[in-house]
């Protein structure tokens, strides 16, 4: 149960973003206290502040001065060692981030579209003639996580072991600690191994490599930021973008009419991406650290307090968003927050709207007619990523595309 | 139509070069766009007006024909 009083000392409620309450009622509970206060203190975990209102969270999102990116930011703490670049603040968080930007870049999405689609269409094959899938663990998680450990010159096809480390470091972190540390562990002594293997038989043209020849203010990284850079690859590839997709397909199940809307007129994927991004956004919201003490939107913040920005919440804002609820796939301007803004803008962001649209257009193309058949399971945690864990679908059986490989 | 995308501002979103492919370059070591002074005419002036709408850093400036600067 979460309670606000704004009479006694400022806005202030017990919200705790991790709790089950919150992920059966992120939306509703936006609503519900955005436009009261847009700047809302939480007692929970020793005290933060969650960002609700667009224009606060614009504002906090592309000042990277007053809301640095410290590693404390975080509520509660995830990694013990900083992840690149998130947690670096300018400038020299820009020196970190050019060692990747070419490889994330929108020509680099691009050249990869036809790969991403090829991996669509085998991952589809392998259950299409089947009539049934659970596609969230059968293409929207192998697909970003094959993409990203092929980008680090990984073997994709231990994508299981490698998906199970990420989500349990994620979703496990406030229910189930040790688990969650597990993962990490695993993490960091096969990221480890991958480091000594380059180190031994020579680099490749893999980010791995790249990283690990690359310098910083005239040094190269330490091992804990090689591992923390690749890390947070690992994060961002193999969670968000299956969010998304997962999101997306249960409303494209919800909504018949929607549905047929994007089989009809495939050229609104563009403009669709983008209200998809906005109305079923997967990172819920990132966080910062406020430097120095400040008035911010009506509240006084003090140097020291962590700050969740909810772009969830700022992309629902009625404020700047016609009926926000909605989804409207032709929806222009679109300026959600999806990505962030500011400097930590999503790395992976041109990746994310291709390996979005490919799995869309391959589902909507060979089993137009799915329908979710079975439970919808949410990953406990939404405080960071609202997704879908497990999608049980059913469709009208069709041919593999491509020859069985055995 | 004269167009200008504040330095300071872009980060990289890149949604200008999707809409208006032809107008924008994309400096992928600098994360962000420039206006392709050439490419400019090869777009039609409602594509250049949407990627201007679209900005989420709100980095894209027009100025019309007969504006003053």
């Amino acid at each position: 149960m979460t309670t606000i009083d704004s009479e006694t000392e400022g806005a202030s409620t017990d919200l705790d973003h991790h709790s089950e309450y919150f992920r059966e009622n992120n939306y509703a509970i936006y609503s519900e206290f955005r436009e009261r206060c847009p700047v809302l203190h939480s007692t929970a975990w020793d005290g933060f502040w969650l960002f609700l209102g667009y224009d606060a969270i614009v504002d906090a999102a592309q000042d990277a001065e007053l809301f640095g990116s410290g590693v404390d930011k975080a509520v509660p703490p995830l990694s013990p060692d900083p992840l690149i670049p998130i947690d670096i603040d300018p400038p020299l968080h820009g020196a970190y981030r050019r060692i990747v930007l070419p490889h994330f870049s929108p020509a680099a999405a691009k050249r990869w579209r036809p790969g991403i689609r090829q991996l669509a269409t085998e991952l589809v094959d392998d259950f299409i003639e089947s009539g049934r899938a659970d596609i969230v663990q059968q293409l929207t998680t192998p697909l970003p996580a094959r993409w990203i450990l092929q980008m680090l010159g990984l073997d994709d096809s231990r994508w299981p072991e490698w998906v199970h480390w990420i989500h349990s470091s994620i979703h496990d972190r406030t229910h189930d600690p040790e688990r969650a540390g597990e993962g990490v562990t695993n993490i960091y002594s096969s990221i480890m191994a991958a480091m000594e293997d380059r180190r031994t038989n020579g680099f490749g043209d893999d980010l791995i490599s790249i990283i690990l020849q690359a310098e910083v203010e005239g040094a190269p990284l330490t091992d804990e930021q090689v591992i923390g850079y690749v890390f947070l690859l690992m994060l961002g590839g193999m969670d968000t973008t299956s969010g998304l997709t997962g999101n997306a397909l249960v409303r494209l199940h919800n909504d018949p009419a929607l549905r047929q809307q994007l089989i009809d007129d495939p050229a609104l994927l563009d403009t669709a991406t983008e209200e998809f991004l906005r109305h079923d956004t997967p990172t819920q919201g990132l966080y910062r650290i406020v430097k120095r003490d400040c008035e911010f939107h009506g509240q006084q913040l003090s140097a020291g307090d962590r700050v969740t920005l909810m772009f969830a919440s700022g992309n629902r804002d009625p404020k700047v968003f016609d009926q926000p609820e909605e989804i409207d796939l032709t929806r222009s301007p679109n300026r959600h927050l999806a990505f962030s803004l500011g400097p930590h803008r999503c790395l992976g962001s041109n990746f994310a709207r291709v390996m979005f649209q490919e799995m869309i257009s391959e589902v909507l193309e060979r089993i137009p007619d799915f329908a979710i058949d079975g439970e919808v399971v949410r990953f406990e945690d939404a405080g960071d990523v609202y997704a879908v864990r497990h999608l049980p679908i059913r469709f009208t059986p069709g041919p593999r595309l491509e020859p069985s490989s055995g | 139509m004269r167009v200008k995308v504040d330095p300071e501002r872009c980060r990289g979103h890149a949604r200008c070069l999707t809409l208006a492919p032809n107008a924008f370059e994309f400096l992928d070591l600098e994360d962000r766009v420039t206006v392709s002074e050439g490419g400019i005419a090869l777009e039609d002036d409602e594509s250049i007006r949407r990627a201007e709408q679209e900005c989420p850093e709100r980095a894209i400036t027009i100025y019309d024909q007969g504006d003053v600067r």
